[in-house]
């Protein structure tokens, strides 16, 4: 439990008039023995003391209460609402106290149901309610190009721009007040303290100004800053890197940091909270210090546009504005390298684009689900509490006989729902705490998850990403999500409550007076209102299993697809030489070394170098075409390919197979001929029935458009993502074309998270300040890849199991109960000759109709309700045959288990014990 | 004559009267830990001197904040005269009843 919640828990359960002191004194403490004892003691203390507050606070108040009225007559009892109000509080609290257990438990069962739907919630309201932490937020939009998508002719996806263009749109543009780009980038810190690898984004001068944020001190970058090339570098830092890496150093602005092995000075440092549009930017550069290059590459596209609109433009307006404006855009700068006709942008409203559709979907899901099981949860207590009620008919009874209204009747059970679901709530509120505290470890890396996977033919949109970042900092308690406990926690007191009180309202008292106060009358059918309510939860449990197993489906079907190499015993890491200190003679001796030192490694299999890991979100594309052909065409007609930095030894280390002619070999260096390698899909889909091995090819990047020669044909390997199809792939040799960012892959037979550090080592041994990063095993970049799925399947699985053993419990409370009610029935039927088979029969056959209605409706809404999920599911569809019939027989031998306990005790009735009762 | 004490009020009221002016909830609590080896909540003790001072045995003052209890207050409390007959009497009591069977007690 962390400290601020325990004094939290501390002040609600003390009296207010003694809260200063208690809570003082309890920090006093806390902080004394933490300087006796350490941390570690001074929690436990007050975890320990928290508990031993709760456990006595009912009775301390009550303590309280009796010494300030030490003789108090009681008081004469009068009409008005607010007193009958208090005076069935204090009844309800009088039951509770008699009941302990049933108060718990069903306290307990509602803290479970209203907590898992707070948690939920939170975290929905978090991603898709909350308003953007923006001054007037609803005028931000982001502005993208839009691209003719390749993989679906006719359609458009949503890109970046490259630097002239945006200067073009800036320029000509007049919807928007304020306008700036940014990018996401991986930087390297060093210089002071540690080298340290952060998140920072690329932005011009206006970004703060766009978004409503003033550097808390310094100043943002000035027009020199971001567009001309030669500018002084300048930097601005995030709030939490000030004071993580510079202490809060009141003086840090005209300080020097290195970024990438460059000097920059901060110029400013941003508001507390703010990470950039990317959602985890530490540090923020201009343009033209950081990618001076791109200044005058207008095909080179890279950055997002975010802008103000004026307040007098609609936002119709503005998007129908940006689309005139981006054809303006297209047609002013030609293309040259990449791409196809047709360019052009669109305007979005930033809340339209803050987390993409799959995870809106999937939150969506999950809080239905959530819903589903606190139903569940309610059905269980409404048949606790009218089986209460039923041993109080003569309570009640005689009530309404001195004169109750049905009125006050009805309004005393509501009080009990209430309560109990005001104690639910406030449990709930901490299982939520817990929930949450817990949430952090189902999110992703998050350098993952701005490259996920998203399904196939709607690629991410690359600037956007940051919005996504459901990181656990977001989702907290706010006035909304607890004001939507306590909505939930009304909203469930009536609903438990219905039953119970519309049976007391119907009671006569005469009839229960009559007979004695037994709970006989009342139609007495096996059937009842309860029964139907244990049909609606096994239809509810049926709902939530279907979606759960469809998810849990989907997983597996993940786990089987193979990505085309073997994760097991795989490590990768991350390798970036900064360009300033490394040309390509000394960053190719670099590698050389690096390769020789691990592959030296105990333990070490093998060991190569590649550009791109898979299963990463997708690499880097380019245009291939045949000789005589001198470039390529621009018209669509030249295939798009992936390509691959590698080392010779790379296919061997991942576990890629060579199908027809040779792998690349140390011969294949800068001055030999240039070589290539192609995958199957490659060589499938562009030499169609033949050999490719020996013809002669161009691709747009690395040096190779003057040509080379395919050597060798190579198995297949996902680089995008688990669920996308692999698409053409060519491999060219890191020796004969030189790259700086890297990624090491090392085959080991031992764990492979045990050897990186001894991998650090190695790369420090080399350069003691390259940072490392990455650093991860292919079984969790392979876990990372399907981690929507994976929590999706945990969470829907979870809430399953909840849900069906609520509900077993339901079927068992419902099925005893009506045994004991039916004790003299039974009786009589042994009586009369019928053996503990047919009496068992007589039982469970109820079971099994309850239980087939159940999985009937069950199966009906649930053919309804899993279209939703279609878009979260991979290789299996929403209506799954063997996923229905499997959890509709995996619910109903569960409902049988839950009502053969009952059945048997029915057996175990004495005829003569029963009858004689009667 | 005044009523008698429960054994948790004596070990508050005995806690006061070894702490002397000026002692407080945290105090109090410190010193029944040490001292009888018992884990009590700060605000059990609070509870206690608040129906002690109810019946007259103590009397409370509150203090000036502190930085380090995040600017809250003390409540200081003293010992009554009426407290201390009261502490007397318990102490007589149980002096009386364990008298010459101390050596038993510890081998019970």
């Amino acid at each position: 439990m962390r400290g601020r919640l325990a004094l939290v828990v501390i002040r609600l359960a003390t009296p207010r008039a003694a809260r200063e002191w208690v809570v003082g004194d309890t920090v006093e403490e806390f902080q004394r023995i933490r300087e006796a004892l350490g941390d570690r003691a001074a929690r436990a203390w007050l975890r320990r003391e928290t508990w031993r507050v709760l456990a006595g606070a009912p009775r301390h108040r009550l303590a309280v209460f009796r010494a300030a009225r030490p003789l108090r007559p009681a008081r004469n009892r009068g009409d008005g609402p607010v007193r009958d109000f208090i005076q069935d509080v204090r009844y309800t609290l009088r039951l509770f106290g008699r009941a302990p257990a049933f108060t718990t438990i069903a306290a307990a069962t509602l803290a479970l149901g209203i907590g898992a739907n707070t948690a939920i919630f939170a975290a929905v309201n978090a991603v898709l309610f909350r308003s953007l932490p923006f001054a007037d937020a609803h005028r931000l939009m982001l502005v993208h190009m839009t691209v003719p998508d390749r993989d679906q002719p006719g359609t458009f996806r949503e890109g970046v721009w490259s630097y002239p263009k945006y200067r073009t749109f800036e320029t000509t543009q007049h919807v928007f007040e304020e306008i700036a780009f940014f990018a996401g980038r991986d930087l390297d810190l060093s210089g002071s303290g540690e080298p340290q690898r952060v998140r920072g984004e690329v932005v011009t001068e206006r970004y703060p100004a766009v978004l409503g944020i003033t550097p808390v001190s310094g100043r943002a970058f000035s027009h020199d800053e971001v567009h001309e090339a030669g500018t002084p570098a300048a930097a601005m830092i995030s709030h939490g890197l000030w004071i993580r890496r510079f202490g809060g150093d009141p003086g840090v602005v005209g300080r020097q940091i290195q970024v990438n092995a460059t000097p920059y000075t901060v110029v400013g440092v941003l508001p507390p909270g703010f990470r950039g549009l990317i959602g985890n930017a530490d540090v923020w550069v201009p343009l033209a210090a950081f990618e001076p290059s791109q200044l005058d590459e207008a095909q080179s596209h890279s950055y997002t546009i975010v802008a103000r609109r004026r307040p007098e433009v609609s936002e119709q307006a503005a998007m129908a504005a940006v689309e005139v404006l981006g054809r303006q855009v297209d047609a002013a700068h030609a293309r040259r390298d990449v791409g196809m006709p047709g360019w052009a942008a669109r305007a979005n409203s930033m809340y339209a684009s803050r987390i993409d559709a799959d995870i809106r979907r999937a939150a969506l899901v999950l809080l239905g689900a959530v819903g589903f099981v606190l139903l569940i949860a309610c059905v269980n207590l409404t048949n606790l509490l009218a089986a209460r009620a039923m041993a109080r008919r003569r309570e009640v009874a005689v009530r309404v006989a001195i004169g109750a209204g049905r009125g006050r009747i009805v309004r005393q059970f509501f009080v009990e729902g209430l309560l109990l679901a005001a104690l639910g709530a406030i449990g709930g509120l901490l299982v939520a705490a817990v929930l949450l505290g817990g949430a952090a470890m189902l999110l992703p890396d998050s350098d993952v998850f701005f490259r996920s996977a998203v399904a196939p033919g709607r690629p991410r949109i690359a600037g956007a990403a940051g919005l996504t970042r459901i990181g656990a900092s977001m989702i907290g308690f706010d006035r909304v999500t607890v004001l939507f406990t306590a909505a939930v926690a009304l909203l469930t007191a009536m609903l438990v409550s219905l039953l119970p009180a519309a049976q007391a309202s119907m009671l006569r008292p005469v009839d229960v007076l009559k007979s004695g106060g037994k709970a006989v009358a009342a139609g007495g059918r096996w059937i009842d209102t309860r029964g139907v309510l244990v049909t609606v939860q096994i239809a509810l449990a049926l709902v939530l299993l279907t979606g759960a197993g469809l998810m849990i489906r989907s997983t597996s079907r993940l786990l089987d697809t193979g990505i085309g190499v073997d994760p097991s015993g795989l490590l990768t890491v991350r390798v970036d030489l900064p360009r300033a200190a490394y040309d390509s003679a000394r960053g190719q001796a670099f590698h050389a070394q690096l390769l020789e030192r691990i592959r030296a490694l105990p333990g070490v299999e093998a060991a190569a170098l590649g550009l791109c890991p898979p299963v990463s979100g997708g690499c880097n594309d380019t245009l291939m075409w045949f000789p005589p052909q001198a470039g390529p065409r621009h018209d669509g007609s030249d295939p798009v390919v992936g390509i691959h930095w590698i080392t010779p030894d790379y296919l061997r280390t991942l576990g890629v197979r060579v199908l027809r002619g040779r792998n690349f070999t140390e011969h294949d260096r800068a001055e030999q001929p240039r070589v290539l390698l192609v995958n199957e899909t490659a060589a499938r889909r562009i030499w169609p029935g033949e050999d490719p091995v020996g013809k002669r090819v161009s691709v747009g990047q690395g040096g190779f458009h003057v040509g080379a020669e395919i050597i060798g044909v190579v198995s297949d390997v996902r680089y995008r993502a688990i669920e996308t199809a692999p698409i053409p792939d060519v491999y060219v040799p890191l020796a004969q074309s030189y790259q700086s960012r890297m990624r090491l892959f090392v085959r080991t037979r031992l764990d492979p998270a045990s050897l990186a550090p001894a991998v650090a080592r190695e790369v420090r041994g080399l350069d003691p300040a390259l940072p490392l990063s990455e650093v991860k095993t292919m079984d969790e970049r392979v876990a990372d890849a399907m981690w929507r799925t994976r929590v999706g399947a945990w969470m829907l699985g979870g809430f399953a199991g909840l849900a069906l053993l609520l509900t077993a419990i339901g079927v068992f409370g419902v099925m005893a109960q009506a045994v004991t009610q039916r004790t003299a029935e039974i009786g009589i039927r042994i009586a009369l000759g019928a053996g503990s088979r047919d009496v068992l029969a007589l039982v469970l056959v109820r079971v099994a109709a309850l239980t087939a209605a159940g999985i009937g409706s069950g199966t009906a809404a649930a053919l309804g309700l899993t279209r939703f999920m279609r878009t979260l599911l991979y290789g299996v569809e929403p209506g799954d045959p063997m996923t229905f019939v499997s959890v509709a027989a995996l619910l109903g031998l569960i409902a049988l288990a839950a009502g053969y306990f009952p059945a048997r005790r029915a057996t175990r009735v004495d005829a003569m014990e029963a009858l004689r009762a009667e | 004559m005044a009523q008698p004490l429960g054994e948790f009020e004596q070990m508050v009221l005995l806690a006061l009267v070894r702490l002397g002016p000026g002692a407080y909830g945290a105090t109090v609590r410190r010193e029944i830990q040490m001292r009888a080896r018992r884990e009590v909540s700060i605000s059990a003790v609070y509870t206690t001197l608040e129906r002690l001072e109810q019946k007259g045995l103590v009397r409370s003052r509150i203090g000036e904040p502190t930085p380090e209890r995040g600017g809250r207050r003390r409540r200081h409390f003293d010992l009554l005269p009426l407290g201390a007959r009261s502490l007397r009497e318990a102490y007589t009591a149980l002096v009386g009843m364990t008298a010459g069977i101390e050596g038993r007690l510890k081998t019970l």
